[in-house]
């Protein structure tokens, strides 16, 4: 149908546009439509072009596409401050998935002792938690945002939220999956946040990893008095009696948390403004 | 008109050592201020509490006229500040852009598009747009201070504390971090501490001379070289003892220190000044 | 005086004498927290530690987890060793003996600068009491109707840092003393071979008294006229077997063990006042040798006579 149409007259490139926009009628639209039938350079001029505000928009996304910031600065800023480092990701995802694995794989070979155990060192991890949410490793730019609007206990406060949103569901998972019963092996839990929270609140002034190297030891050393030594007893019986388990050492890990959490409200502030060199 | 940084008897104490002893300080708007001195003299610590990022052991300090010890004026005070500490660690696996966009959004710019303009800007006013998104890991030193130094740049703030600025950069680089200073110097105040008397001599209007937590001398750069009128003279003796001398670039030995009689006097610099305060000869005016 | 010196305390004054000795035991401690001998010899108690599952006879591996100690001991005697050495350096005469810090002043900060070495013995043992809770004990007899696992007690485990803390205090005097570091060496790695690892050696009745490594449970020779039935229901027993022809009554004895750590003790306080020589080297020698005779005095005196203890 279409014919080489050679020199003489072209469609006004303004024309074109509107005729592909649709905003020519009449005797103009028919007229450009007669002469794009017969040409094949009018045909490719109409083909390529590209109308202002999209051109604009195409040279946007152009430039957004060259200067595409990582994947990383894209997600929101709620999980970017909140997350910090692939690191803190990495490193609560892998905590919680270890915190599963590792008692029931040991429990597969040895259930009395890896029940125990477990009870002994489950609020090692929340609180190993809450101490990396004060470390370098949390925070992308270290010194760089002391002086900054938003650098406060919040930002902290956002990291520990998250490890532990990751740890302590994870543990009461393998509470509930080894075997014995399960009111005895949560007992760690109200320690393990009373723990947490001690550390939040001596954190915000001085390095708080001895507080929880001396929390941990503590909590073992509270769950081996009392553990009854027969090793071959069974397993019910072995929990059974455990001091960690009385209302009083829960009632005091409340008292503790509730202490801490009371410090923390009232100096929040004290966050790398204060003692530090 | 207040002042964008005064303190009254400030003072830092670290267990026995004392950083920074009874200073009084009063820095108005507008222009670039020096601090001078060795390592250990105070500079870090007294920058810091300028900061709003230590609190001071006695004494008072105010920013913009605002009390960095309350922690409602410290986030006001924080919103108009920018600070570069001495040694930024950066996260390695992030790119320069991330970087600054992370610190922007702790500079509470919530809007994306505006926030990633910003960057860009700093980005480019310290001569990374070249290398905005390569990690930091590829960086070498002198760029990973500039986008430290981006980063204090963010949001034009009315008070830029700098720690330090020119470590790392080359000759070229210290030449454009000087202009974007300098500018910053007209509408703004940029107070930057440095080892350098080059960097003081070439942009800074003001200078202090900070010597075991106490400023030595305030006053302009030619004020600090004036110091040494009468002490640096060319030795042609070979027999004295000066305080310092060496063969300068013509041959001739260029001594500092108390001159014997009918010495040939030179012109004095502001390295001279800076020696002769800091060995204690000659009285800070 | 400029900007860049400091008055030093000067010689022989009693006011800067506690600060040098602060100044130097730091930098000794941290010499100690990361020695290779040290943490060699931890590592070799950890192994042996691992072992313990394989001593499946009666009260093996309760007996072996206090000997197994011996390593880390031998390890802080070797540093400690070294560390009494310094001041020699291969030449014949004492270095520096007109120095601010003479050479007794500088053995007893480095006396105090073994401290990181004490400090891992008393947390082993605190770990090894409560990971040994944890585990349900030692097994160590057979029996239907009584507890047939046993926890080592407060006591017992205070044998673990009063053998490190005299391990570190012999090395220092040998070290001090002889020029052979590692003659010396050698020498108490024979000794804790002879001593430690082969400390059910030497139980047998004055020998367990003085010797370094007491291991618990004791035996009670319960002679050739017996009879299982007499026996009370409470009673561990132990049968005839290759190396005993009657039985015995197995027990641990806490208090003994309590005394055996006090003599431990009063040696590490003589030996101290052998490496640090001068009066009050002499003083902490004398005291340290009537806690060791009242250590040994007392052991004698609380140990079981008779089976029926």
């Amino acid at each position: 149908m279409s014919t080489q149409h050679t020199g003489g007259w072209h469609a006004a490139h303004d024309d074109l546009l509107a005729y592909r926009e649709g905003h020519l009628h009449g005797a103009a639209a028919d007229s450009v439509e007669a002469h794009l039938l017969r040409c094949a350079d009018c045909r490719a001029a109409l083909a390529t072009s590209v109308p202002a505000e999209e051109q604009a928009a195409r040279w946007d996304r152009l430039a957004v596409a060259i200067d595409r910031p990582s994947r990383w600065s894209r997600r929101s800023t709620w999980l970017r401050l909140a997350a910090g480092t692939p690191e803190l990701a990495t490193a609560a995802v892998s905590l919680a998935v270890a915190f599963v694995v590792v008692p029931l794989a040991a429990a597969a070979l040895d259930p009395r002792p890896a029940t125990a155990w477990f009870l002994a060192l489950a609020p090692a991890l929340p609180v190993a938690g809450t101490v990396l949410g004060y470390r370098a490793v949390a925070d992308p730019v270290g010194a760089l945002a002391e002086a900054t609007p938003l650098h406060s206990f919040r930002i902290v406060l956002m990291r520990v939220a998250v490890l532990l949103g990751a740890l302590l569901p994870a543990g009461v998972v393998a509470s509930l999956l080894l075997p014995g019963s399960a009111v005895h092996l949560l007992g760690w839990v109200l320690p393990a946040l009373a723990g947490s929270s001690l550390v939040l609140a001596v954190g915000t002034r001085y390095d708080p990893i001895w507080m929880a190297v001396a929390l941990c030891g503590a909590w073992a050393a509270t769950v081996a008095v009392g553990m009854d030594r027969r090793r071959l007893a069974p397993l019910g019986e072995a929990l059974d009696g455990l001091v960690v388990n009385t209302f009083a050492v829960q009632a005091v890990a409340v008292a503790v948390a509730a202490v801490a959490v009371l410090h923390l409200s009232r100096h929040r502030d004290e966050l790398a403004y204060g003692a530090s060199a | 008109m207040s002042a964008v940084v005064a303190t009254r008897g400030l003072t830092r104490r670290f267990g026995r050592h004392v950083a920074v002893a009874d200073l009084d300080l009063r820095i108005d708007r507008g222009g670039v201020v020096g601090l001078l001195g060795p390592n250990g003299s105070g500079k870090t610590t007294l920058l810091r509490m300028l900061a709003t990022v230590l609190s001071p052991s006695a004494g008072e300090v105010e920013v913009f006229g605002l009390d960095p010890t309350r922690s409602d004026e410290r986030t006001a005070i924080r919103r108009r500040l920018g600070y570069l500490p001495q040694e930024p660690t950066l996260y390695a696996g992030f790119t320069a852009f991330d970087v600054v966009d992370y610190v922007a959004v702790l500079k509470e710019m919530t809007d994306r598009a505006v926030r990633q303009d910003e960057v860009r800007r700093v980005l480019g006013a310290v001569g990374l747009t070249d290398a905005m998104h390569k990690k930091v890991r590829t960086l070498s030193g002198g760029m990973r201070q500039r986008v430290a130094i981006a980063c204090a740049l963010l949001g034009t703030p009315d008070l830029l504390v700098l720690d330090e600025p020119a470590s790392g950069l080359d000759p070229d680089q210290r030449l454009q971090l000087r202009s974007v200073l300098s500018a910053h110097g007209q509408s703004g105040t940029v107070l930057l501490s440095t080892h350098h008397t080059t960097e003081v001599a070439a942009f800074c209007q003001r200078v202090l001379v900070l010597l075991d937590g106490t400023v030595r001398f305030d006053g302009t750069p030619a004020e600090l070289a004036h110091l040494a009128e009468g002490h640096v003279w060319v030795d042609r003796s070979g027999t004295h003892d000066p305080t310092r001398s060496w063969v300068s670039a013509d041959g001739t030995v260029r001594a500092i220190g108390s001159p014997p009689a009918g010495a040939e006097l030179l012109e004095p610099t502001i390295d001279d000044g800076y020696l002769l305060l800091a060995r204690g000869l000659t009285v800070a005016g | 005086m400029t900007a860049l010196t400091r008055p030093v305390a000067r010689a022989g004054t009693k006011d800067g004498r506690w600060r040098r000795l602060r100044a130097l035991a730091a930098v000794e401690a941290r010499r100690t927290a990361r020695s290779t001998w040290l943490w060699t010899g931890a590592a070799g108690t950890l192994a042996m530690l691992s072992l313990l599952g394989d001593a499946d006879y009666q009260s093996g591996s309760y007996t072996l987890a206090t000997a197994g100690f011996t390593a880390l001991a031998l390890g802080v005697f070797v540093h400690a060793v070294h560390s009494g050495g310094r001041d020699r350096a291969g030449v014949d005469e004492a270095v520096a003996p007109a120095a601010v810090m003479d050479g007794d002043e500088r053995a007893t900060a480095r006396l105090l600068g073994l401290w990181p070495g004490a400090a891992i013995g008393l947390l082993a043992a605190l770990v090894l009491g409560v990971g040994e809770r944890i585990e349900g004990g030692y097994w160590v007899g057979e029996s239907l109707w009584r507890t047939d696992a046993q926890v080592h007690s407060v006591l017992e485990l205070s044998q673990i840092p009063a053998l490190v803390a005299f391990a570190a205090a012999a090395g220092l005097a040998a070290g001090r003393a002889s020029r052979r570091r590692g003659l010396v060496s050698v020498l108490g790695a024979v000794a804790a071979a002879a001593l430690g690892f082969t400390s059910w050696a030497w139980q047998w009745v004055p020998a367990r008294y003085v010797t370094l490594v007491q291991t618990q449970p004791i035996e009670l020779d319960l002679g050739p006229g017996f009879a299982l039935s007499d026996t009370p229901d409470g009673w561990l027993l132990a049968g005839p077997n290759e190396f005993e022809s009657s039985w015995r009554r197995v027990v641990v004895h806490e208090a003994m063990a309590g005394w055996h750590s006090v003599y431990l003790i009063g040696l590490a306080v003589l030996l101290a006042g052998l490496a640090v020589r001068g009066r009050a080297g002499a003083r902490l020698a004398l005291a340290g040798v009537l806690v060791a005779v009242t250590g040994v005095v007392a052991q004698v005196l609380v140990a079981p006579a008779s089976p029926a203890v």
